[in-house]
């Protein structure tokens, strides 16, 4: 196509939303406490947006419940991100958004683990490095810019 | 007088005289002057204008008072206009004086419209002189009427160039207005301005089009948009003649719009200019190869797309079909032209691809198509889709057997769009299609693709009611008069309901949109209820309740259609009324108390009914049915509703008495629904006798439904009396006779309640009629503040009393509903609450708090900025106070406030942050630290340098929140959080 130099992944495909949480009894019972889950993972980076498309990560099947791995016990999330095509050259940010909504949003006692799904992109062990090294995550939003990209994705649309 | 001051040889002596008289003209009024006068001062000014150029100011100022002059003698408009162009360069003034410039010009075209045209081309030069190099919004506005009046009025052929290059020069427009700008220029005013000019004439075209295809292909999405949304607006006007050769470049920029899909709202622009240019080139018959041209573009574009439809991967089918249904959506000639094309490929490439997951996005795109047929109604073409209509009804059926429910769910969605369109099937083939919707819906788990479902069988039964009464409902209630089963149960039976009768009942009421269909439905649901309450089980209480809730659809939905109306009244009324009463005589009532029309829920629900018929009747019918009901109630004379025979010598129905049992009392809900629903003007029989019955029931019936209800009957009835002094005699004895219970000494605490709660009731009823007696009842409960058992309920008392009622005193039960009632008691109570809380002992201080945040709930926005202020730490204040209610109501308060009066509120937030992060950690209720949250969040709407010192703080306080143990306390924490985070970023 020749109208489509600028953008990776011209024509992505749109994938069905999840329907909204349904809120029980429980949730409304000040004496239930209720344990952080894979859906309320989920619940936070689903609406991120991507870099490129007016579209959010659950939209592009970028990110899905079911690769979210909670445990509350043991404080740890394990979220596994799949970039539309191999070579996407946003993946790095994409994983950065990812990393900065759970910093923002979830209490810091979790060990959070941000990974692309295996064999799904091309350069993916080197963004693996990347976004599980805190020293390169803290630098990367101390530069202004790369901050602002950031923020872009995780604006309230 | 002035004569030696404007002869003066001195500039400033001479300028001075030309302002005051200038000042004197603007102060007269506008017929003020005669026609000499007028005349005079028109050849002062115009000479002048050759003056002195620090006297044109002044000139300019004095010729706009005289453009709006009355009495202007014929020629004297011309004449300044003319003097204008000729003596003054305009874009050498200052903005005032250009603004003056316009206003005369305008002002003239207004009143001497005639008298101008005579200057022609003149006129037209001229201004284009005076426009030229504009640069002030609040002047273009202005210059681009100018303009449309030129084009529409004036021979602007020679100068159509030069017109349009001094307009064209502002395209696209990217004026952003500066925030707090007094003058209320907003971007939309410049650009609808513009747009205007430009799609004026289409003397334009041959300078425009190709100026907007520049813009279209420019990087700018804004300025892209704008082009796209101008040559729409341009279209129709231009006509075929300019269009034609432009068609293929239009469709090359949609396309590259489309195809990118950088923003919906750049597509929309794009896909609606498409249709717009197709629509004008295709209605315009007299223009020659206009016809041939589009035949040509329709067969290059239709090749174009065969490709991406074609596909195999179907990568552009989306966009590519988008593109189609916007140029077919243009006409019915080319609708039907490429529907005949495009239809066949889509189901040769639905044969093609076996996924469940390409046949959904193929038939989404067919009902798209489909959807875009809907519009024509094809007396010259052949309707596209009937030719195909076979092939494709029998794959939708088809695939409704398939395992995927996504698709499933799509062909229904399919079907339903088929029995949408006018026409297009065959009586056999609603029926087929009425059948597998009923099927689907009765068998399928999926609660979408069962609305689907639904919704064909409404599109059904707005199109085809007799269908539906023949086929779709006697097989819903089949399946109601069976009871839900065990799936090994039966295991002989095909269809294995997955559908609760809750569902079926839901979908019944929404298939009643036919008056016909109305009264069909009604009545079985009313049979259903008979049977139901036979039944005599508490287990189908549920059920029972669903019925009466999907009557009450249905008669909220149809009643304002006078067919649906009469039957309401003459049948569903009188039934509701039978099965009640019955209900309440019948004696095993008082052992079992399971008699399921018995019930609260029950009841009120009836009574819902009632009040949304009897709201709709007009004067006579409602004295009928009042006449009855008081008959009944008041009388209890029953023969108007059943037989002697039923009725047994010792029945005794005295519903209004306090030793009757209760559930004959609380069939005032009943009586409620009836008396206080009717127009004003309607004369309830035996009122007064009624009121004492009502007073008495209000104040000592234990049944709490059946004393409130009182209460509110009371009030309801108050409210719409004639004023006079009889009204004033009742009231009286009614105050008196609750003021004695009310005393702390002698009546019990449950009598003190029930008598506050009718005082609260008798407030609101006068408050709104605004009766001179609600002063009085107002500052009593405010009195009761500082009693230590009544002080809560009364200060709760305001809410009630200010929020909106929706049985009673509503303004669709015709209540007497005066203007501002609101802020009448806001002022009448705000000193006697904060001296209150002054005065008052400590434990009784958060009563007046309490009722302060009820009354700045509901008052509107421009009396609370101005009281607002010396409240504020009161209201700080009532943070301190331990109590969850009052910590939630002033909360729910704040986070209103910081939207409303931001500006007071960014004064205090140095003190209320603190106490909100301090209540969003409140352990003894998630509503407070939820609301609290949710106020923390509010304030990020505030000015950044207000926030800014305290960002770090409050990102570090939230982070323990974030670890609440209730969920939905988390969820506002995650989004205060991130909205703190997000301080200082543009993105947000």
């Amino acid at each position: 196509m020749e109208d489509g130099e600028r953008l990776d992944n011209v024509n992505p495909t749109i994938h069905k939303r999840l329907p909204d949480r349904e809120i029980t009894a429980d949730d409304d019972n000040d004496d239930v406490a209720d344990k952080i889950d894979a859906r309320e993972i989920f619940d936070l980076i689903r609406h991120i947006n991507d870099p490129e498309h007016p579209y959010s990560l659950e939209d592009l099947n970028v990110v899905s419940h079911s690769q979210v791995e909670v445990n509350d016990e043991e404080n740890r999330v394990k979220i596994m991100f799949t970039p539309t095509i191999p070579h996407c050259s946003m993946a790095t940010l994409i994983g950065l958004s990812i990393r900065v909504k759970l910093i923002r949003s979830l209490p810091p006692r979790f060990k959070v683990d941000v990974k692309i799904t295996p064999g799904s992109h091309a350069s993916e062990e080197a963004v693996n490095k990347q976004l599980a090294d805190k020293e390169r995550v803290a630098a990367a939003l101390e530069n202004n810019h790369l901050l602002e990209v950031v923020n872009q994705c995780l604006a309230v649309s | 007088m002035l004569g030696p001051y404007l002869t003066s040889k001195e500039n400033n002596i001479r300028g001075r005289g030309t302002l005051l008289l200038a000042e004197i003209l603007h102060r007269l009024p506008r017929n003020k002057l005669s026609a000499e006068e007028a005349g005079l001062l028109t050849a002062f000014f115009c000479d002048r204008l050759k003056d002195h150029h620090s006297i044109t100011t002044h000139t300019i100022y004095g010729m706009q008072s005289l453009s709006i002059c009355s009495s202007l003698p014929t020629g004297d408009a011309a004449k300044i206009c003319l003097n204008l162009f000729k003596e003054v360069r305009v874009q050498s003034l200052v903005q005032a004086d250009r603004q003056s410039v316009f206003s005369i010009i305008s002002n003239f075209l207004y009143s001497k419209l005639d008298e101008l045209r005579e200057l022609g081309s003149e006129f037209v030069y001229g201004f284009i002189q005076v426009m030229d190099g504009e640069k002030d919004p609040r002047n273009l506005v202005m210059a681009f009427q100018i303009v449309r009046t030129l084009i529409d009025h004036f021979p602007i052929d020679i100068f159509a160039e030069e017109l349009f290059e001094v307009t064209s020069c502002y395209f696209p427009i990217d004026f952003k207005p500066p925030t707090n700008d007094p003058h209320g220029i907003t971007t939309e005013l410049l650009v609808g301005g513009l747009r205007g000019c430009l799609a004026a004439t289409p003397k334009f075209a041959e300078f425009c089009l190709p100026l907007l295809m520049e813009k279209l292909s420019s990087q700018l999405q804004g300025a892209k948009i704008d082009a796209f949304e101008t040559l729409a607006a341009c279209a129709s006007v231009y006509g075929a003649k300019h269009l034609k050769d432009y068609l293929e470049a239009v469709w090359s920029y949609c396309r590259k719009e489309v195809f990118q899909s950088l923003s919906q709202e750049g597509e929309q622009a794009a896909l609606g200019c498409l249709c717009c240019v197709v629509k004008a080139v295709s209605d315009d018959r007299k223009e020659e190869g206009a016809m041939f041209s589009l035949d040509c573009f329709l067969d290059d574009i239709l090749k174009e797309s065969r490709k991406h439809i074609n596909e195999p991967d179907m990568r552009f089918i989306h966009p590519s079909c988008r593109l189609l249904q916007a140029v077919a959506s243009s006409s019915e000639a080319v609708c039907s032209k490429i529907l005949a094309y495009t239809l066949p490929l889509l189901l040769d490439q639905f044969n093609k691809h076996p996924q469940a997951k390409q046949r959904q996005s193929i038939i989404s795109i067919l009902q798209a198509f489909i959807r875009v047929s809907l519009a024509f109604p094809y007396t010259d073409f052949p309707n596209p889709v009937s030719l195909h209509k076979d092939a494709i009804l029998s794959i939708l059926i088809s695939m409704l057997s398939e395992t995927n429910t996504s698709l499933k769910s799509v062909s229904a969605a399919g079907l339903g769009l088929l029995a949408e369109t006018k026409g297009l099937l065959k009586d056999d083939d609603v029926v087929l299609v009425a059948e597998h919707m009923t099927k689907t819906f009765l068998s399928e788990g999926d609660s979408h693709l069962r609305q689907e479902s639904v919704n064909a069988l409404i599109h059904i039964a707005t199109h085809h009611p007799s269908v539906t009464e023949g086929k779709v409902l006697p097989a819903l209630l089949e399946q109601l008069n069976t009871e839900p089963m065990e799936v090994d149960a039966e295991g002989d039976r095909q269809a294995v309901s997955h559908v609760s009768h809750h569902s079926i009942l839901n979908s019944m009421a929404a298939l009643a949109t036919q008056p016909a269909l109305v009264e069909c439905i009604v009545d079985r649901f009313m049979v259903h209820l008979q049977s139901l309450s036979n039944s005599d089980t508490s287990s189908k209480a549920e059920e029972c309740v669903s019925t009466l809730q999907s009557i009450l659809t249905v008669v909220t939905k149809s009643r304002t259609d006078p067919t649906n109306l009469s039957f309401f009244y003459q049948k569903l009324l009188p039934q509701i009324l039978r099965m009640s009463v019955m209900a309440a005589l019948d004696t095993r009532s008082e052992v079992g108390n399971s008699r399921l029309l018995c019930r609260e829920e029950v009841i009120v629900l009836l009574a819902a009914i009632v009040r949304n018929v009897v709201q709709c009747l007009d004067l006579s019918l409602a004295s009928e049915l009042c006449q009855q009901y008081i008959e009944v109630f008041h009388r209890h004379n029953l023969s108007s509703i059943m037989s002697s025979e039923i009725l047994n010598d010792d029945t005794v129905f005295k519903p209004l008495e306090i030793d009757s049992p209760w559930p004959q009392t609380q069939l005032v809900v009943l009586l409620t629904a009836c008396v206080c629903s009717v127009r004003r003007g309607v004369t309830v029989p035996d009122q007064w006798q009624l009121l004492t019955s009502l007073l008495a029931m209000a104040t000592s019936s234990d049944h709490e439904l059946t004393s409130t209800t009182a209460a509110k009957c009371l009030a309801g009835l108050l409210n719409k009396f004639h004023a006079g002094p009889e009204l004033d005699q009742h009231i009286q004895p009614i105050k008196e006779h609750l003021l004695t219970r009310l005393q702390p000494s002698n009546s019990e605490e449950t009598t003190r309640q029930r008598a506050l709660t009718c005082w609260i009731w008798l407030t609101k009823s006068l408050l709104l009629r605004s009766h001179p007696s609600c002063n009085q009842l107002a500052s009593h409960l405010l009195a009761l503040f500082e009693d230590d058992t009544l002080g809560t309920q009364a200060a709760e008392g305001l809410h009630l009393i200010l929020s909106d009622s929706n049985d009673v005193l509503s303004p669709s039960s015709h209540a007497d509903v005066k203007l501002m009632y609101r802020q009448r008691l806001f002022l009448q109570l705000l000193s006697g609450i904060i001296d209150g809380y002054g005065n008052t002992t400590s434990g009784n201080k958060k009563n007046y708090l309490l009722g302060l945040s009820h009354l700045l709930h509901f008052v509107p926005r421009q009396v609370l900025l101005s009281e607002l202020p010396p409240l504020m730490p009161l209201l700080i204040q009532s943070l301190h106070q331990e109590d969850s209610a009052l910590y939630q109501s002033v909360l729910e308060r704040l986070a209103l406030l910081t939207h409303d009066a931001p500006g007071i509120i960014a004064q205090y937030v140095d003190s209320l942050l603190p106490e909100l992060l301090r209540l969003s950690g409140y352990e003894a209720s998630m509503r407070v630290r939820m609301v609290a949250l949710k106020c923390i969040c509010e304030l990020t709407t505030l000015e950044h340098h207000i926030l800014f010192p305290h960002k770090m703080k409050v990102s570090r306080s939230l982070l323990p929140r974030l670890d609440d143990k209730k969920r939905t306390v988390r969820k506002e924490a995650v989004k205060a959080r991130n909205s703190w985070m997000m301080l200082g970023s543009p993105a947000k």
